[in-house]
């Protein structure tokens, strides 16, 4: 028992070729991707909203996000439902990724520190491992969405 | 007095606690930041109500700690405290008899608090705190659900209720089995039924709550040296429970201020040939979709040129202002027109908590006033938080809920106008400005062959909104569109439609604010 707490699962997805990880704890369903509702006015990065479980859930651009260009819509493209805290309050949001990968035990090694050359998206992420030559970024949920709470206007 | 109080003050200790606990975490954090402004006006909000709830119970000695501890409050807020570790402490241990004292429901809490003696330098009351003036609370015959669970509860029968009208829609393609479509009437007669008990479930009657104000009237009355009766109008409307808890402090403030501000003495009243005692009116009536509740007192009403005067010193240009757009002044942090400091009122924490405690429940206030015969602030609230009944829209490809509450007429647009991004049009005889919501909503489609104008309340008169088309009136249940979604203002909710899709729910006042400015079209 005391393992497994001490390796929590991640979940991989893709996003512009590049592979990230979440904790598995915090994804709460991944669902295939639908078109949103969209919010006139919303800040940028909101794509609108869908509804999953009979709740209403904006959907967040994470490729805008992180400063990436816009994704295309695939067969693969996939929202990833996220239940997660913010002021106290349970904030429940989807991200749009490329594709859903797997879970996996978090590596036993330390990530290593995010690096410079990743630009802007280094304040979201909570360090890199580096499997094969590609890196694993791992993505820190809880300053997306600080960020993107404190954001009074996105423009 | 053989009223039975014991509810009255278990919920007054569950608040109680509640208050307390966050005015604790309040100062912690204040160790931290010396000078969080907003933090203060929160502790101060908070203490505020405390001190109010102890008074309307009469447990005179609760209220003037947590009068003290407002004070102290106060001293930080105007720089005339510093922040110490030390204040911090001793707030703390001033909060801890407090939460000793509303457990104890006792007359006389703490005697030695250590604000007391700071504020008044000394601290030889010695007294034993003195037996409880009310018996222990027995054990509740009722059973006490958090609103939380009730809301669950309402949620899932809205879900439930989509679901099926999914289900009949399903089966009205296999319309040859008769067995599986009576089963489906069944279905939806027993999950309206469900629906009307959740909702009903929430629903209390609004007396007894009106019952207590009669002792704040009453207690402010003694405390001001006036003469006041209540009058209560109205009194077997129900409303949801939600929003009747929300509602006590903002009554009680409106109550307060009445007698305050607006009563006058009863000397003066004689002199202007008025009876020398007030009446305060709580009157409380059913509206298409919401309701109304309006505190009305026959006293001197507010002084336009005093709020004109205040304004102006704050550094506001308000030469030119209307006797309308002063009166919204009064909801401003800060902004009291009252010439003292008194006990319960005048600080200028009263109005902007009520404006914001009413918005937070899709709400607005309105004050009207009228120099030397009194005013009345009047408060509009839909009959439910979670519900919601409108009629649906559709602008572009997207279908929105406009709240019935707010809707005076829907029209058909002259064909002159169809297209136009803003405008006027005559109804009633009067010119009313309108705007597309296409232009507001940067929805490039053609507008419909044929547009409607939904005329919705503008303050005293209307405005509208043009959309592409009018459907059917639903009811559905509030969906939070959460903190990602705070901007723009534009919409309060959203609701989930039979066939899936999502409808946002407008908030007209705040599309207006920008709809009709000359800018338009942008934010």
């Amino acid at each position: 028992v005391s393992g497994a707490e001490n390796s929590p699962l991640l979940l991989t997805f893709l996003l512009a070729a590049e592979r990230y990880a979440l904790p598995a704890m915090v994804v709460r369903e991944i669902v295939h991707y639908r078109p949103p509702e969209p919010v006139p006015g919303a800040p940028p990065w909101v794509l609108g909203l869908i509804t999953t479980r009979g709740e209403v859930v904006p959907v967040v651009d994470l490729a805008w996000v992180l400063g990436l260009p816009p994704r295309p819509v695939t067969p693969l493209s996939c929202l990833i439902v996220l239940e997660l805290r913010a002021q106290r309050e349970p904030l429940v949001m989807a991200l749009l990724a490329d594709e859903a990968e797997q879970t996996l035990p978090t590596p036993e090694d330390e990530p290593a520190p995010p690096d410079e050359m990743l630009g802007e998206r280094v304040k979201f992420l909570r360090g890199i491992w580096w499997r094969q030559f590609e890196p694993l970024l791992l993505l820190d949920p809880a300053r997306v969405v600080e960020e993107l709470t404190d954001a009074e206007l996105g423009d | 007095m053989n009223l039975d109080l014991t509810v009255v003050y278990q919920q007054f200790q569950m608040e109680a606690e509640e208050q307390l606990s966050a005015m604790e975490e309040g100062i912690l954090s204040l160790e931290h930041h010396p000078q969080p402004a907003e933090a203060l006006q929160t502790l101060f909000r908070l203490a505020h109500s405390l001190k109010g709830n102890a008074l309307m119970l009469g447990l005179g000695e609760i209220s003037q700690i947590a009068e003290r501890v407002e004070d102290v409050l106060d001293g930080l807020r105007e720089g005339r405290f510093v922040a110490t570790a030390d204040l911090g402490e001793i707030l703390l241990r001033t909060l801890q008899s407090l939460r000793r004292a509303t457990r104890q429901v006792v007359a006389s809490p703490a005697a030695s608090s250590p604000v007391l003696e700071l504020l008044e330098g000394q601290g030889n009351t010695e007294n034993s705190p003195q037996p409880s003036a009310f018996a222990e609370p027995s054990a509740p015959s009722t059973l006490r659900v958090p609103i939380a669970q009730l809301d669950r509860l309402m949620n899932l029968a809205g879900e439930l209720s989509i679901a099926r009208e999914a289900l009949a829609q399903l089966l009205r393609r296999y319309q040859k089995d008769t067995a599986l479509q009576s089963l489906s009437s069944e279905l939806e007669r027993l999950v309206s039924d469900l629906r009307e008990h959740a909702r009903r479930v929430r629903v209390v009657p609004i007396a007894p709550v009106l019952r207590m104000y009669a002792r704040v009237a009453r207690d402010a009355a003694l405390s001001y040296g006036k003469e006041v009766a209540l009058v209560s109008a109205g009194e077997d409307t129900s409303l949801d429970a939600a929003i009747v808890e929300q509602l006590r402090d903002p009554l009680t403030q409106m109550i307060r201020n009445a007698v305050a501000h607006g009563i006058e003495p009863p000397e003066e009243r004689a002199a202007l040939g008025k009876p020398r005692q007030g009446t305060i009116t709580i009157e409380i009536s059913r509206v298409a979709g919401g309701v109304l509740i309006s505190v009305a007192d026959d006293g001197r009403g507010f002084s336009v040129e005093k709020i004109r005067a205040r304004a102006k010193a704050r550094g506001l240009d308000a030469e030119n202002l209307s006797e309308q757009e002063l009166l919204r002044f009064v909801f401003e942090p800060g902004f009291s027109t009252a010439d003292e400091v008194t006990s319960l009122s005048g600080r200028g924490v009263g109005m902007d908590l009520v404006r914001d405690r009413i918005e937070g429940l899709r709400g607005s206030v309105h004050i009207e006033s009228q120099q030397g015969k009194g005013s009345a602030v009047t408060l509009r609230l839909p009959l439910s938080l979670l519900l919601v009944e409108g009629f649906l829209l559709g602008v572009g490809a997207s279908q929105y809920l406009v709240p019935r509450d707010s809707v005076l007429a829907c029209v058909e647009l002259p064909d002159a106008l169809r297209g136009a991004p803003r405008g006027t049009l005559l109804y009633q005889e009067r010119e009313v400005p309108f705007f597309d919501l296409r232009g507001l909503f940067r929805i490039e489609a053609l507008p419909a062959a044929r547009q409607s104008v939904v005329l919705v309340r503008h303050g005293r008169d209307a405005a509208g909104l043009v959309v592409d088309g009018l459907y059917e009136e639903i009811q559905g249940v509030v969906k939070p569109l959460g903190p990602l979604l705070r901007t723009p203002r534009w919409f309060s909710g959203a609701m989930l439609l039979a066939d899936g899709r999502i409808a946002l729910i407008l908030e007209p006042s705040a599309l207006l604010r920008e709809g009709l400015s000359s800018g338009g079209g942008g934010r």
